[in-house]
């Protein structure tokens, strides 16, 4: 075979090693969609004796796990625009204007993804007890941007300081005002920090179960919450169907983005400027 | 001529002492104005003063009639040239050229004749469609010179547009520059750390350092008779030599010079290399070659004397004629003196009577 002749002494290693690691990555991912679409699957056979498309028709038609999605991209969609509103502008100000404390204060958005979730929303419930927020909608929106602080603010801050000072000056200087300035120059080459930032915020949102158990129970029930119940009530098939259409709105976001997705807007994005 | 720039006792310190103190000066219509030093000597601030970028302390900036001081920069009658990161990367050339009109609500059909006209200008007439990262950095800065001209602008401020690019495309932008501004009769001020950029383009000059205005003259000036040791130093080459003074008199080699009242007791001479003359025969000054460089169709020769190292340039053609540690007699032309910064005139030159020859 070609494929392996072109694998000399020298690179062998390297090519053992790439192999283990697509094993390592790829391996779960086939078996979970296998095990999607299998109606019969025993020991030992290696693969499933039937197939059927019988659990995706009990996920599909079950209406708690319909509005569980449903829920899931409402409150997604909300975390994002709020972080938006909220971190974009303290981006810019981290990026542009230097304060007492700046460094500390952008550290700061860094612990909340520090400590370990359940302690840090523990407390936090203990404080959304006091406030009536415990199984409310702002309630779990607030528990989500908890996580979201950061990657909003530390990104697109990185992508507000890569625009530099003198191309907003030319902007200025050729009659924009300040905000025209923003609105022209500044926010549409910081856009694609911005949008990385957004995708993040919306997928740590979709996936955000821990803090949405705490805080959202009993009435408010996002996919993975739902995901705990099935992955316990039912076969593995429920779980893995589940955990598919869990992935795909990443895939998909993921591959709309991938233009602006690279090292180097991640890189940037966690720089301790 | 009418007066375009008046900037009229301009201050602006800043936190950690450095800035400008007092600056007055004004451009002609039509005129090219460098300011030169440094870094760190203000110049810059002066510009961004101009163009509105900094709030002044002190001072008043006049364009034309109107009193500018207090106009945030997109209400000031001038247009601005940076260092780099001149274009926005996410417009077309056509869009970054465009940008100033759109922002007016100019008619579609003007600003693509106005467009047309910068592009032709700066000839790069097919660039419109493309993004400015798919533009070499001499074309990018060409756009944004057609960016600025495009503000019509009452004052052009340039500040260091040159310095990124490669000495090559520096001096064919220079000339392109130096065109384009008699044909559009633009009003300019320039900023530069080079000298030789600033001699070759300017029309007049302001030699700057810490803040102050060290000189204000025409390059030829600047060059032959500069007003302070800072300005002798920084333009061109030049020799300097401590010489002693006693009784108000210096003497270099063969020749005493008389001055009218001194305070110091060592004086700075600085003359040019062009003003050393090797020769035969009788001379002012007694030397011996130490060293023969060749530069292409001169050549730089490091001369010994008494008082110190002093370097010329010799023709390709007289070279042959000398050698190293050959003992030479030299001409001195020119020979200006320093008192501590300040140039100090001499009132008579008297030739001592010993004679020099080789």
């Amino acid at each position: 075979m070609w494929f392996f002749k072109s694998v000399s002494k020298r690179n062998l290693m390297e090519f053992l090693l790439v192999t283990l690691f697509c094993l390592f990555f790829f391996m779960p991912l086939v078996n979970l969609v296998i095990l999607a679409f299998s109606g019969e699957w025993q020991y030992p056979n290696k693969f499933p004796t039937s197939w059927s498309l019988e659990w995706w028709k009990f996920v599909l038609e079950n209406d708690e796990v319909s509005r569980s999605i449903m829920l899931s991209f409402s409150i997604a969609i909300i975390v994002t625009i709020l972080s938006i509103i909220i971190c974009i502008p303290a981006a810019y100000a981290f990026a542009r204007l230097q304060f007492p404390l700046r460094r500390t204060f952008l550290f700061s958005f860094l612990l909340t993804n520090a400590f370990p979730k359940m302690g840090l929303y523990v407390a936090i419930g203990v404080l959304f007890y006091q406030f009536g927020l415990m199984n409310t909608f702002t309630g779990i929106v607030l528990i989500h941007m908890v996580n979201t602080l950061m990657y909003m603010t530390w990104i697109p801050s990185a992508a507000f300081k890569n625009v530099h000072a003198s191309q907003e000056e030319a902007a200025r200087d050729a009659g924009a005002s300040p905000f025209k300035v923003f609105w022209h120059v500044t926010l549409p080459m910081a856009a694609p920090g911005i949008i990385v930032a957004s995708i993040f915020t919306f997928l740590s949102s979709l996936d955000e179960a821990q803090g949405t158990l705490l805080v959202g129970i009993p009435d408010y029930q996002t996919m993975p919450v739902v995901m705990y119940s099935i992955i316990a009530d039912y076969p593995s098939t429920a779980g893995s169907v589940f955990s598919i259409i869990l992935t795909l709105p990443t895939i998909i976001l993921l591959l709309a983005a991938r233009r602006f997705l690279g090292a180097d807007a991640m890189a940037n994005g966690f720089q301790m400027k | 001529m009418d007066i375009q720039l008046d900037v009229k006792n301009l201050t602006h310190v800043f936190k950690t002492g450095e800035g400008i103190r007092d600056i007055n000066f004004q451009i002609k219509q039509g005129e090219l104005l460098t300011l030169l030093g440094p870094s760190g000597c203000g110049k810059t601030t002066i510009l961004r003063s101009v163009g509105g970028f900094i709030q002044n302390q002190q001072g008043k900036i006049i364009v034309g009639q109107e009193d500018i001081t207090s106009l945030s920069p997109e209400k000031r009658p001038t247009a601005m040239v940076f260092q780099s990161y001149n274009l926005w990367p996410h417009m077309t050339v056509f869009d970054n050229l465009a940008f100033s009109m759109k922002l007016k609500k100019m008619s579609k059909d003007h600003i693509n004749e106005r467009v047309q006209w910068a592009l032709r200008l700066i000839r790069l007439e097919n660039t419109a469609k493309k993004y400015p990262s798919e533009l070499s950095g001499g074309q990018q800065q060409r756009i944004a010179l057609a960016r600025a001209l495009l503000l019509n602008p009452k004052v052009l401020l340039l500040d260091e547009p040159f310095s990124a690019l490669d000495a090559k495309l520096r001096y064919e932008l220079r000339e392109e520059l130096r065109e384009i501004q008699s044909k559009e009769n633009l009003t300019m001020l320039f900023v530069t750390h080079d000298q030789e950029e600033a001699l070759s383009i300017s029309d007049r000059i302001i030699v700057m350092n810490k803040g102050d205005i060290e000189q204000m003259d025409s390059p030829r000036s600047i060059y032959n008779e500069p007003n302070t040791l800072f300005v002798a130093k920084f333009i061109g080459k030049m020799n300097f030599i401590e010489i002693p003074i006693a009784d108000h008199k210096a003497s270099i080699g063969n020749n005493m010079y008389h001055f009218s009242h001194t305070n110091s007791s060592k004086l700075t001479a600085a003359i040019r290399p062009e003003d050393i003359t090797i020769q035969e025969g009788k001379g002012d000054w007694l030397a011996s070659i130490k060293k023969i460089m060749i530069l292409g169709h001169y050549a730089e020769v490091t001369l010994e004397t008494e008082d110190g190292i002093l370097k010329t340039f010799v023709e390709k053609r007289k070279l042959e004629s000398l050698h190293v540690h050959d003992q030479v007699s030299i001409l001195l032309q020119d020979v200006r003196f320093f008192e501590g910064n300040d140039w100090i005139k001499y009132i008579k030159k008297e030739e001592l009577p010993t004679c020099i020859t080789v």
